[in-house]
């Protein structure tokens, strides 16, 4: 796979002593490191400039100014935007062997795909689960965080996507989460006030802090969460995830290529080796998921159980990769400004 | 007057361009709209409306705890100072040393440090059952208004400390002699010489406590469970 890399790479940049090419990646912090592994970036003469992201928004601020960039990593549900806009350009398979490795699963996500062609390369994956502490409880639905014992033991996150989407599969009864109507929006804001009014504990900063309150005793299930958590916590207290019957959300981050990438060959190469063995392992280190079947079976053991690789097929059922909600729409569905200005009602109740 | 004017002209140019331009840019944008990801200069009071409506309760709440962090820390801190000034002798030396050697702690460590104790299975909790005060854990205690008024006044207290001390230290012997040897008691004293001679510190403690209270928005997301400050609503 390396060599083949190798390969590809010599072909896109003949000869062997040349400049290296500043090459701009922007994306989440971790998501840089499988471009690092081996001497993929020297034997590509890549100088790499890494800037990373503090929202999903700042992409999209960053493509439509026309910044020189070469690959960002957005979560997929921006993928079908940023191609209605004109922002991204689609990929070109046969530069990207590797994708032949990709579990089906990802590579047929509907964000990615469309009009025939591929928009981005899948890079990692997770979903929206309840992270709960079995000793407490033994959770099967999202409605047992309404159960009168566990008043004040729950836990959620200051994210405005996950927690409203979580919601709205709970309450909004709609086929598509993501995409559901003022009425709905406003019956999700009521049961997330509700929830936060009569049962929260605590809604935390990052994940990271939620586990902390869960391994201390805090709380004892969480809306919405994460596989790792679980995981990072294992020492102090055995916690436990799982994809409630209602459904959850799911995400897949891919490298994207914008519209205005000035190397677009390189960006390909990178694209490439990112979904090599060695790279997609390099991803565990920061607790993110493999994708590729080689990866997945060279995973070391503790970190074959932090992602359910045994049942794929368990989490396409329950977990779903949303489009991402609209910022214009007719008003018919509501708009993803209408859902920050409810999150920032629940937050304020 | 010409030669003054010409010497103040760089800082005004500084003063204006960086400060009073960009103030005026951002006054401006309040009245913008975002559209797909963008800030375009598009007029709306949508802005306006959010903060004067959604917003009125956490600006409220955030107010409220910023006074009580204010006050707590200034009691405390002037007391500290008083000691410091009027009671521990030498020791005083000392015990602003370790006041201020708090500063060197960092804001994090402090806010987590609180976190730990204040818990279910904190040192707090578990003394007080040991000592058969309380049966089970007080769970108030963390990720409450309490916590972050806690958490704040800690962290705030050398700022009020070194404040009041510098307008003590402004107090001569001799005024507190004299007071005293005209019959005036203790409580006395504080009121009518201490406190009014000390006024200008203790405001600027507070003022500075105030200030920085009401911008803070890691303390309450780190301990304060699900109170909504104005800050952490706009970060």
């Amino acid at each position: 796979m390396a060599a083949s890399t190798a390969m590809g790479a010599a072909a896109m940049l003949p000869g062997t002593a040349r400049a290296a090419t500043q090459v701009n990646w922007l994306g989440w912090q971790g998501y840089d490191d499988p471009l690092k592994t081996g001497t993929f970036l020297a034997d590509s003469g890549i100088d790499l400039a890494v800037t990373y992201l503090a929202s999903n928004d700042e992409i999209v601020t960053k493509l439509a100014a026309r910044a020189p960039i070469d690959i960002v990593t957005p979560y997929m549900g921006y993928v079908p935007y940023m191609r209605e806009a004109d922002l991204i350009q689609a990929i070109d398979q046969s530069k990207v062997p590797n994708l032949d490795k990709v579990l089906p699963i990802f590579l047929n996500d509907s964000n990615l795909n469309a009009d025939g062609k591929l928009w981005g390369v899948p890079l990692s994956w997770g979903g929206g689960p309840m992270v709960y502490d079995p000793a407490e409880v033994e959770p099967t639905s999202w409605r047992d965080l309404e159960r009168p014992e566990f008043k004040g033991k729950i836990g959620m996150m200051d994210e405005a996507l996950g927690m409203m989407l979580t919601a709205s599969i709970i309450v909004s009864g709609a086929k598509v989460a993501s995409l559901i109507t003022p009425k709905q929006l406003e019956e999700v804001k009521k049961y997330l006030i509700k929830l936060k009014k009569e049962h929260l504990r605590a809604i935390f900063p990052t994940y990271g802090e939620a586990a902390d309150a869960m391994a201390r005793g805090e709380i004892v299930m969480t809306l919405g969460g994460a596989e790792w958590l679980p995981a990072i916590v294992a020492e102090k207290k055995k916690l436990a995830y799982l994809y409630p019957e209602e459904g959850c959300f799911a995400f897949l981050d891919s490298y994207v290529i914008p519209a205005s990438a000035p190397n677009v060959d390189l960006a390909h190469a990178m694209a490439n080796h990112m979904l090599t063995v060695p790279a997609q392992l390099t991803l565990t280190k920061n607790n993110y998921a493999v994708l590729t079947s080689d990866a997945i079976e060279a995973l070391p053991d503790d970190k074959k159980t932090m992602y359910p690789y045994h049942d794929i097929a368990k989490f396409q059922e329950r977990a779903t990769f949303f489009p991402m909600t609209p910022t214009e729409t007719d008003g018919s569905i509501a708009a993803w400004p209408d859902w920050l200005a409810a999150w920032q009602e629940v937050l304020a109740a | 007057m010409r030669k003054s004017a010409f010497l103040l002209a760089p800082a005004l140019v500084v003063y204006g361009s960086l400060f009073v331009a960009a103030v005026i840019y951002f006054f401006a944008m309040s009245f913008w709209s975002v559209k797909s990801f963008r800030i375009v200069p598009q007029f709306t009071l949508a802005n306006y409306h959010s903060v004067l409506t959604v917003n009125v309760r956490p600006f409220l709440i955030t107010l409220a705890i910023a006074f009580l962090v204010a006050l707590t820390a200034t009691v405390i801190g002037f007391l500290y100072a008083w000691i410091i000034r009027f009671r521990a002798g030498r020791l005083g030396s000392g015990l602003l040393f370790i006041a201020l050697l708090t500063l060197f702690g960092g804001y994090l460590m402090k806010i987590y440090s609180w976190k730990t104790m204040l818990g279910g299975n904190g040192a707090i909790n578990s003394a007080l059952i040991a000592l058969g005060i309380i049966d089970t854990p007080i769970e108030s205690l963390l990720y409450s208004p309490f916590a972050v008024v806690l958490s704040l006044s800690h962290f705030l207290l050398p700022f009020t400390i070194l404040a009041s001390y510098a307008s003590l230290r402004g107090i001569t012997d001799a005024e507190i002699d004299s007071a005293r040897d005209l019959g005036a008691r203790p409580g006395r004293i504080l009121l009518d010489i201490t406190i009014p001679r000390a006024r200008s510190g203790i405001l600027a403690g507070f003022s500075l406590a105030y200030l920085i209270s009401t911008g803070d928005y890691l303390t309450a997301q780190f301990v304060g469970g699900k109170l909504a400050l104005y800050g952490l609503r706009w970060s």
